[in-house]
């Protein structure tokens, strides 16, 4: 295990175009040794089999002779003396003894002794050779191929034959590899260059994927790379970046527009604080003038403190480790102790609130209540005198679904995608009026979240909303 | 009422006395955690209102040290640690009550009312300013011979104000105390509740019971 990780560290330092060359190299040398032992062994043998026939084929020759032609042995001798001289120029150089039963010699090729040695010789008075044999030997500094058989060289006479082939220059070839062994090396050599030019190649465009990613900053974020220009394998790589960076794009645009919403939320009550403390100092005002700013002054800082509250709040819901601690929750006798907080505002527009359904989820008491609160609130909101709104739980597969309806006066559908944004606020001025934050669908969007349910919100202007909630059990 | 503030924030400390001298209350202020132990340890205080995050020695020690001495004491957290755990740390370790920066000034002055009488006074069943009475077992509230017809949770906020007769109470606080609304949630539901039980409770008489505080809350007062 420990090695594994060592190796696989290693082998991640190392560029892949050096190891894809590496690699190739390694491959293309293997293949290229074995095949070329191959065929090196392979021409051996086949030569080595021509020798072997060769030597047979005529101690074949000389048995027939020897049948056939018993007493001629002077016709037998010419053969012998002349087969060497006819093959001078062949690499068939080859010498014919003869012996007859009694180890004595009677015909041979001239020079013959030469090239033997004497323990060749044979002493047929032990043993008959009795089958073909074939033997290698080397004699001063050259290499025989030695081929012995019994021969009837007269009536009820068996003698021997010896034929000496001599294989030095085939031999000197074959063992001469230095040729091979430079032919496999530039082989090598050059299958490490193509191999690494080819990676190179191959990799271009990764590098010229790179350069493009490169040159992508926060300023220039728009910046997209070219999928078409890519092969085909790094095609899909291409448009996932590009997604990314849409995503990236549009959180990075989100934050921005976040990050002024806020300075904004915040300098609107700042500057009504410093405008109204300003002004009642410059002057000498009745001590009920200075109450009145002191209450209104009270007022702004009760906003922001809120502001800040619901920040927090939303900060903290975002944090990845943040557990909430979760009971079995009636949802039914939730929703009744909400709606009953509701009621009296309800009454007041004449908003009838209803809710039924039955169903048990695990989830934060506190949380979810804030979260139908805030969905009420803003029904409530934006629902007309005599309306209504209509809260349905109901529960199947395992789910638990929370469908909360108005006949209010709707959103438009641009900005319904935008509804769960932070400060996003659909009518500024509405808003400003009704007292909201912009902060309350995005709490309810961040609660939902911690419960890992499901929010989806659909209008129709002048009709009425229908948000619906989904968790899991 | 004796009162001891254990607060290094000079700002804060200086405006809690100020409001709670106000009120009523005799205060003393200790802006460090071995101060504020001493003094804690050495004199009888009715309400001890401790910070957590103190120089020298911190709140959550300083409540178990109290705790051995005086487990009888009131200790009452303020502290801008307004984590879960937190709250559940300090309630462990003894606090009667914990109260979370930025808080509203009616509210902590709410709060130390109810724990200065915890334990003290037992609540009447019956209840009765000028001319209203209150029955709270038979759930019926009058004004002169007139029955006030109120719904149940009217009948809760009366009986939320009237017993704390002359307190300013926060909107925050009555929605948590009448409605069980523990969240910061659009309080211009609690304006709408008390205008209904206005109409009703005050309206149709000549001295009006019910009083707005400004930026602050409620009062159920004669004035």
């Amino acid at each position: 295990m420990f090695l594994k990780n060592v190796n696989s560290n290693l082998l991640s330092k190392i560029s892949i175009r050096t190891r894809l060359t590496v690699f190739y190299s390694i491959a293309a040398f293997i293949l290229l040794t074995v095949i070329t032992v191959f065929l090196y062994w392979e021409t051996i043998n086949i030569l080595y089999k021509a020798d072997y026939q060769f030597l047979s084929d005529e101690v074949e020759s000389i048995q027939y002779a020897m049948q056939n032609k018993q007493a001629n042995l002077a016709a037998l001798k010419k053969e012998a003396i002349a087969s060497p001289t006819q093959a001078i120029d062949s690499i068939y150089r080859y010498y014919v003894r003869i012996f007859d039963d009694h180890s004595q010699i009677l015909i041979e090729t001239p020079e013959t002794s030469h090239i033997l040695p004497p323990d060749t010789n044979i002493s047929l008075t032990h043993k008959h050779v009795s089958k073909k044999t074939f033997r290698w030997y080397s004699y001063n500094n050259n290499n025989y191929l030695l081929v012995q058989a019994p021969i009837k060289y007269s009536k009820g006479k068996y003698g021997a034959v010896q034929i000496v082939l001599d294989i030095s220059y085939q031999h000197t070839v074959m063992s001469d590899r230095k040729y091979l062994m430079v032919a496999l090396l530039v082989s090598a050599l050059s299958s490490l260059f193509l191999g690494f030019f080819i990676t190179h190649r191959g990799m271009k465009s990764l590098y010229l994927l790179t350069g493009t990613v490169k040159k992508i900053t926060a300023t220039s974020l728009h910046q997209r790379v070219d999928p078409k220009s890519l092969p085909k394998e790094l095609n899909p790589l291409g448009i996932a970046f590009n997604q990314m960076l849409d995503r990236i794009e549009s959180s990075f645009v989100r934050l921005k527009q976040f990050s002024s919403d806020l300075a904004h939320e915040l300098r609107i009550p700042i500057n009504n604080l410093i405008g109204e403390t300003e002004i009642v100092l410059s002057r000498n005002h009745t001590i009920n003038e200075y109450q009145q700013v002191l209450m209104s002054n009270l007022e702004e800082y009760q906003r922001v403190s809120q502001l800040i509250e619901n920040m927090l709040f939303l900060s903290r819901a975002e944090h990845p480790q943040l557990e909430i601690q979760k009971t079995l929750l009636n949802v039914y006798d939730e929703i009744a102790v909400v709606s009953e907080y509701y009621q009296a505002m309800a009454d007041e527009k004449n908003i009838s609130i209803t809710y039924e359904g039955k169903a048990h989820l695990h989830g934060n008491s506190i949380m979810f209540r804030r979260m139908i609160s805030n969905l009420l609130s803003n029904s409530l909101k934006y629902t007309h005198e005599n309306g209504w709104i209509k809260i349905l739980i109901s529960f199947h597969h395992s789910l638990v679904k929370i469908t909360l309806s108005d006949n209010g006066i709707g959103i438009p559908p641009e900005h319904l995608p935008k509804v769960f944004d932070r400060f996003y606020r659909v009518d500024s001025a509405r808003s400003q009026l009704s007292g909201g934050t912009g902060l309350g669908l995005p709490i309810v969007k961040s609660i939902v979240d911690l419960h890992q349910g499901h929010i989806t919100i659909s209008s129709t202007p002048d009709h009425g909303t229908t948000v619906t909630l989904n968790f899991p059990k | 009422m004796r009162i001891l503030i254990v607060e290094d924030e000079n700002k804060t400390a200086a405006y809690l006395n100020k409001g709670l001298s106000e009120s009523g209350f005799m205060v003393d202020i200790a802006n460090n955690g071995v101060d504020g132990l001493h003094l804690a340890t050495h004199h009888h205080y009715d309400l001890i209102i401790l910070d957590v995050m103190l120089p020298k020695l911190d709140g959550w020690t300083i409540i178990v040290e109290i705790r051995k001495l005086h487990p009888d004491a009131r200790v009452l957290f303020l502290t801008a640690r307004d984590g879960v755990e937190d709250k559940v740390k300090g309630l462990e370790l003894g606090a009667d009550d914990y109260l979370v920066k930025p808080f509203a000034f009616s509210e902590l002055l709410a709060r130390i009312r109810t724990l200065l009488r915890r334990g003290t006074s037992q609540q009447s069943d019956n209840l009765v300013i000028e001319d209203l009475c209150i029955d709270i077992i038979k759930h019926r509230a009058t004004r002169g011979s007139l029955r006030l017809n109120l719904t149940p949770k009217e009948f809760a906020l009366l009986v939320l104000l009237a017993q704390r007769e002359g307190e300013v109470l926060s909107r925050t606080l009555i929605a948590e105390s009448v409605w069980d609304i523990n969240f910061d949630s659009d309080t211009n539901v609690v304006d709408v509740a008390i205008r209904r039980l206005r109409q009703k409770v005050d309206d149709p008489f000549e001295n009006k019971l019910i009083h707005t505080v400004r930026g602050m809350g409620y009062v159920l007062e004669k004035r």
